[in-house]
């Protein structure tokens, strides 16, 4: 029964990192909370936005934004970090992929609340828009299940990509409109917001936390990508799965 | 009815990111399996583990492994557990394989004795239900109460082995592949260790055990590999290989 491999596991890590601490997962919602609030308070100030409209922009937007981005670091480690298992016992190797984005998944969940806290203090309309989060979250999980694989098999084989993706992110955390309006940017929108395949996939997340419907333009590219990921992802799994062991 | 065949397979390792004094220090090694350039890039380096092996092991079959460190032989029981897959050559297993390697090796410390046998479990290929279906039969064994409950660090390391010992040997494989000796705990535990193994050893249809005791493979199988260098260099009844074995070793003892 695989499901019930990589669900426990994937439950499991998380009990593992909190174990002991009072709060447990919820940490990981308080510390997105007090980082909403500080970082929240000093751009509105700053760009003279109303905290109304950018309280909820910001919160969704982080939440999300976390979640991508660890889909992409620890999907890194999937195979390197857990080389004692796969030494040790002969299990499907999708196991990790899976694992990772269902924990990653439940910490989502976790940081959801602090959206739905804000969304009720400053009254967002949640409209049937909303609904659209769940067609937009499945494309994120099957997408963080293809970059799980590739990412992970790369990682094992070359070591330099981890700490590559890790400044990636890092960049992309600021050039993707997480904490900016993308309208912002003006006439520049489609060079600098719509060539950026992440804002895609934030915002078929972040949009239907808002009300709003993501456009056209969000779906086709995120749903393109999925495919194009998993061609590739097949490709690498099947050609490499069985070298990966030879390499962790 | 349980077969394992393997014909002309061999498994190489990659050394990847060796720096360039380290490979030249590897190149003077003398044990240990052939250290090579690959043979699809002649940059790679790569430790040639398992030479072109072909054996045809059969229903009821108790096979011994020997052969000095290096050899091959722990290499040879990961391929036939399907950890590792073979570089070249074809491998066919007819039967459900399980392996008996350093017992604890998947367990978490911080998790408690549960916890650990629905992981370990789990990735052995069971379901919750029939891990379970075994838990009584562990508590029973292991006999450490309400230790279960507790995360494994407070273990004793006796009590460790017990655990492990048990969640591998819960299982009841057709092709069971055993690693050295396992075991040890208090002499209580050890005899009924024994007799368990026992049972477990009656059960499979195809035993494959390495070690480097001749006689625990004298008493346990029924035939022999002689394994050098990642080569079989002998295979057939325990005592005649054993015999040659021997015989090999003697000038290097000398």
């Amino acid at each position: 029964m695989q499901w019930e491999l990589w669900a426990r596991l994937g439950w499991h890590e998380i009990r593992r990192r909190y174990a002991r601490t009072v709060l447990g997962p919820f940490w990981s919602a308080l510390n997105l909370a007090v980082f909403v609030i500080a970082v929240g308070f000093v751009f509105s100030n700053l760009w003279g936005t109303d905290l109304k409209t950018f309280l909820p922009f910001l919160s969704t937007g982080v939440t999300t934004w976390l979640f991508i981005s660890a889909l992409m670091t620890e999907g890194c480690g999937i195979y390197s970090a857990n080389q004692g298992v796969l030494k040790q016992f002969a299990f499907p190797k999708t196991v990790f992929a899976l694992q990772c984005v269902w924990r990653n998944f439940i910490v989502f969940g976790h940081n959801l609340i602090v959206c739905l806290i804000v969304a009720i203090i400053f009254s967002v309309d949640l409209t049937l828009n909303s609904l659209f989060l769940i067609p937009g979250l499945f494309i994120v999980l099957l997408n963080g299940v293809w970059v799980g694989l590739v990412l992970g098999i790369l990682c094992a084989r070359f070591r330099d990509v981890q700490p590559l993706i890790g400044s990636f992110l890092q960049i992309m955390m600021l050039v993707t409109p997480v904490f900016w309006p993308p309208e912002q940017v003006g006439d520049l929108k489609p060079l600098i917001v719509d060539s950026n395949p992440l804002y895609h996939f934030l915002s078929i997340v972040r949009e239907p936390l808002l009300g709003h419907a993501p456009s056209a333009l969000n779906w086709s590219v995120s749903l393109s990508l999925t495919l194009l990921g998993w061609a590739l992802a097949l490709y690498m799994f099947t050609k490499f799965r069985h070298r990966v062991i030879y390499w962790v | 009815m349980a077969e394992m065949r393997l014909e002309n397979v061999s498994v190489e390792f990659p050394v990847i990111g060796g720096s360039k004094s380290f490979r030249q220090t590897l190149l003077q090694r003398t044990a240990g399996g052939l250290i090579q350039r690959s043979s699809s890039d002649h940059r790679r380096i790569t430790v040639k583990a398992l030479d072109n092996i072909s054996v045809d092991i059969k229903n009821g079959e108790r096979v011994g492994l020997i052969g000095p460190n290096g050899a091959g032989k722990s290499t040879l029981l990961r391929l036939m557990a399907g950890i590792l897959e073979p570089v070249s050559g074809h491998m066919s297993v007819e039967g459900k394989v399980s392996a008996l390697f350093a017992p604890g090796i998947g367990m978490d410390m911080e998790d408690t004795g549960y916890d650990n046998v629905y992981n370990c479990g789990l990735y052995l290929g069971m379901s919750r239900k029939q891990i379970s279906g075994i838990m009584p039969d562990i508590e029973e064994f292991t006999e450490l109460g309400d230790y279960l409950s507790l995360p494994v660090r407070t273990y004793s390391s006796g009590m460790v082995v017990r655990l492990a010992f048990a969640v591998a040997t819960a299982i009841h494989p057709e092709i069971l592949l055993l690693d050295e000796g396992l075991g040890a705990g208090d002499a209580r535990f050890a005899e009924k260790a024994k007799k368990r193994m026992a049972e477990l050893l009656n059960r499979a249809s195809i035993i494959v055990l390495a070690s480097h005791s001749n006689d625990l493979i004298k008493s346990l199988c029924d035939k022999a590999i002689f394994m050098s260098a990642g080569k079989i260099e002998m295979f057939g009844d325990v005592d005649e290989v054993i015999e040659f074995y021997k015989e090999s070793q003697k000038p290097s003892a000398a």
